[in-house]
């Protein structure tokens, strides 16, 4: 197991480099560059007239001359070394202080969601293929279904509408106004906890219906496997049979698509984000590529798919651990 | 499919000694007692046992199944007796019930089956209490206790009986664990003994090892000494030589030979292949279409087999040095459990079938000597006058 997890270690490390080259090339692509923008902002209706060598100068000073590869090297260095993450040009700040607290704003709606996700759909998935063909069973599925056919923002909608009538207007966004500013504390950090329920729930919502499924089908499976009735005849407990048999194997599944998860939810976010009043990465995202504001748009990219590469990296772990069968064949 | 059609069996010659005419009993009398250099032989010393306790006693087992055809009943008015310490031969071809039968004992039949009310299912634990297992209650404490703790069960297919996600040690020390009153490292202990005792080498090192980690044959080794670690009174063991290669095979048995002898227990040993129920077996029950069509001591059932079914099921067995003779086996096709036939079930593939009587009325069991019995009209002496 150590020797499996150092090998995906490495892996995950070069995959986040070559990562973070396509992130750098992709913030390359759009035509023009930052001095151009900022000269148009900082002369236009001043009546200056702005020469070809005023921009070069620019673009000296934020260093946006050099050779491509070599600024490559000074921002992932910058990253790597001192967790630098570059200049915020359209802010005239560092791109960490821009970005600050929506990383982890955004990292808390993630893992809330993922967890509502799990949480809901193991059991559930689990207890439908227990009680295949029950009137429970049955519900279940309906009420998943209907999860698949129900869009999340639609949802987002509807919730914000019933939880504002019955716990009053403080509902959306992550923050109640008297913490919106408010420094960090444990106050604030409960206040999050209690806004994080919704948007977890909206995100869940169509992930949580469609692993519902996921589990209930593999689960089945694995009930009807030669190994349970076994162990059975052997005498073992049923609830416990049930959970240590089949059931570990039947969220396989479930975690090996984690990344897929955190790929829709990061995608979703933006939309639900708008509907629910909540500040995360997305719209900064936008912003700062139509400003051209490259460092801020690279960190923002890097950090999201640096997520997304470190949940495979963890779903590959708990699947060998889930699995000691896939150890052999890495 | 491959369970119907025997294939070469390498107890062709424990089979025809059986067969042979009855050495006259002084001989008997007189055979040497089995020593370390030469252990007892295929035939099983029977004759020499003290008078056996039945551990077991199962009365008008019937089964049914809800399916999407209808209401079928693969088991019907089964019958038949364990001794302690010893072996039942349970023979038949593939869909004859085997199997159901003995999940039944086990309280493991799924969901859409039911056990008629009329069944009596009488055990006896090793603590010499009377269990009514058609009484207990699929998920009771008292059906936990029975399964793995008095009876074992073994399955055709070692590696799907193991979870491949958990060591055989794991596996081995909860099922210890379930049933006797040890802590980890004494069921530990217990676990490699087991392991060692089935012939596995290093147990203590293959103790942490998994399924997938063993060869075929120690594989069902293995299976063996998971089955037997929380020390059952009974093993069922469900055709657990038919999937093996022929050597393989014969030391699997031979080893099964050697843990029943040497633990005591009694066993239902499931096969279609009469060869290796010679080989094995102190007493035999015949099945066809789920009902016991003839049962009694071995030796008996394979001299002098009265049922027309066991004539052809013996016939088919082929013989090591007649390879060219080509196999007979039971002409016909098995009918379909839901289309059962009417009168004796066998009678669609019976040459001697008596029309007008055995497709009309089940024969019911004579016993032509004593402990062999039989269920076909013509060892009934009615049997003439139903028509
Ligand atoms: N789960 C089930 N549902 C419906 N019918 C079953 C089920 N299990 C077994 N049967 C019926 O019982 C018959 C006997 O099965 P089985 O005991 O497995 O035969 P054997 O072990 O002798 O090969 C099968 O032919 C089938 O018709
Ligand atoms: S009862 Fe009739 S059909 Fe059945 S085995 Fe005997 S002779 Fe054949
Ligand atoms: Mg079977």
């Amino acid at each position: 197991m150590l020797r499996f997890t150092a090998e995906r270690l490495v892996g995950m490390i070069v995959t986040m480099l070559l990562v973070s080259l396509m992130v750098f090339i992709i913030m390359e692509l759009p035509p023009g560059d930052y001095a151009d923008r900022y000269a148009f902002r900082k002369y236009s209706g001043t009546g200056v007239s702005v020469t070809a060598s005023d921009i070069e100068a620019i673009r000296v000073e934020l260093g946006l001359d050099k050779p491509m590869m070599l600024r490559y090297l000074d921002w992932i260095g910058g990253i790597v070394l001192r967790g630098d993450f570059g200049q915020a040009f359209a802010f005239e700040t560092s791109v960490v202080k821009v970005i600050g607290d929506k990383v982890w704003l955004t990292l808390a709606i993630l893992l809330s969601t993922l967890l509502v996700t799990y949480l809901v759909s193991i059991p559930i998935g689990i207890l439908a293929a227990v009680r295949r063909g029950s009137a429970a069973d049955y519900g279940l599925t309906v009420i998943s279904y209907l999860g698949l056919a129900l869009p999340n923002f639609l949802l987002a909608l509807i919730l914000l509408y019933f939880a504002n009538k019955w716990f009053g207007a403080d509902i959306g966004g992550l923050f109640s106004a008297e913490y919106a500013d408010a420094p960090w504390s444990l106050g604030k950090a409960w206040d999050l906890v209690k806004h994080l329920w919704l948007p977890a729930l909206v995100l869940a919502w169509s992930a949580v219906a469609y692993q519902i499924q996921t589990v209930r089908a593999t689960m089945s499976d694995e009930i009807n496997k030669l190994s349970v009735t076994a162990a059975r005849a052997r005498g073992v407990p049923e609830t416990r049979l049930l959970l240590k048999y089949p059931a570990r194997l039947a969220i396989n599944p479930v975690v090996s698509t984690i990344g897929f998860d955190v790929n829709r939810i990061f995608s979703e976010l933006p939309i639900v984000a708008v509907v629910l009043g909540l500040t995360e990465l997305g719209e900064l995202l936008l912003q700062a590529y139509l400003d051209l504001d490259m460092y801020v748009a690279g960190a923002i990219l890097l950090l999201l798919t640096a997520v997304v590469v470190f949940m495979n990296f963890v779903s590959d772990i708990l699947l060998a651990w889930l699995d000691p069968r896939i150890k052999l064949g890495a | 499919m491959p369970d119907q059609r025997p294939g070469p069996s390498p107890y062709g010659a424990a089979l025809r000694l059986l067969m042979e005419p009855a050495p006259n009993t002084a001989v008997t009398a007189v055979a040497k007692p089995p020593t370390a250099t030469a252990p007892a032989r295929a035939t099983r010393p029977d004759t020499r046992r003290a008078p056996a306790e039945t551990m077991l006693k199962v009365e008008n087992l019937s089964i049914s199944f809800r399916t999407d055809e209808g209401l079928i009943t693969p088991v019907q008015g089964v019958g038949f007796e364990v001794q302690a310490g010893r072996t039942l031969g349970l023979v038949g071809e593939s869909g004859s019930g085997k199997s159901v039968t003995t999940k039944a004992l086990m309280k493991l039949l799924p969901g859409n089956a039911a056990i008629a009310p009329e069944t009596r299912m009488h055990y006896t634990t090793k603590a010499g209490a009377e269990v009514r297992i058609d009484t207990l209650k699929p998920g009771s404490r008292a059906a936990r206790q029975l399964r793995g703790g008095e009876i074992g069960m073994i399955f055709q297919e070692p590696m799907a009986s193991f979870s491949p996600v958990y060591t055989i040690g794991n596996q081995m020390m909860e099922a210890i664990r379930l049933h006797k009153a040890v802590g980890r490292k004494d069921a530990r202990a217990i676990a490699i003994e087991m392991l060692d005792r089935v012939g596995i080498s290093n147990p203590s090192g293959r103790i942490d090892q998994y399924p997938h980690d063993l060869s075929g044959g120690m594989r069902q080794r293995a299976m063996i000494a998971l089955a037997l670690s929380a020390g059952p009174r009974l093993l069922i063991a469900d055709e657990p030589t038919t999937a093996l290669d022929v050597t393989i095979q014969a030391q699997v048995l031979e080893l099964m030979r050697e843990l029943q002898r040497d633990l005591g227990m009694g066993m239902i040993f499931i096969t279609h292949d009469l060869g290796v129920i010679a080989q094995i077996a102190d007493e035999i029950a015949v099945m066809y279409l789920g009902t016991i069509v003839e049962r009694g001591p071995t030796r008996e059932v394979i001299r002098d087999p009265k049922h027309p079914y066991t004539q052809g099921l013996l016939r088919a067995i082929p013989s090591l040095d007649h390879l060219q003779d080509r196999l007979t086996p039971v002409p016909g096709d098995i009918p379909s459990p839901t289309e059962r036939p009417k009168g004796c079930p066998f009678h669609t593939r019976c040459a001697q079938a008596l029309v007008g009587t055995c497709d009309r009325k089940p024969p019911e069991e004579v016993f032509p000597s004593r402990g062999h019995g039989v269920r076909c009209w013509l060892h009934d002496g009615n049997g003439r006058s139903v028509a």
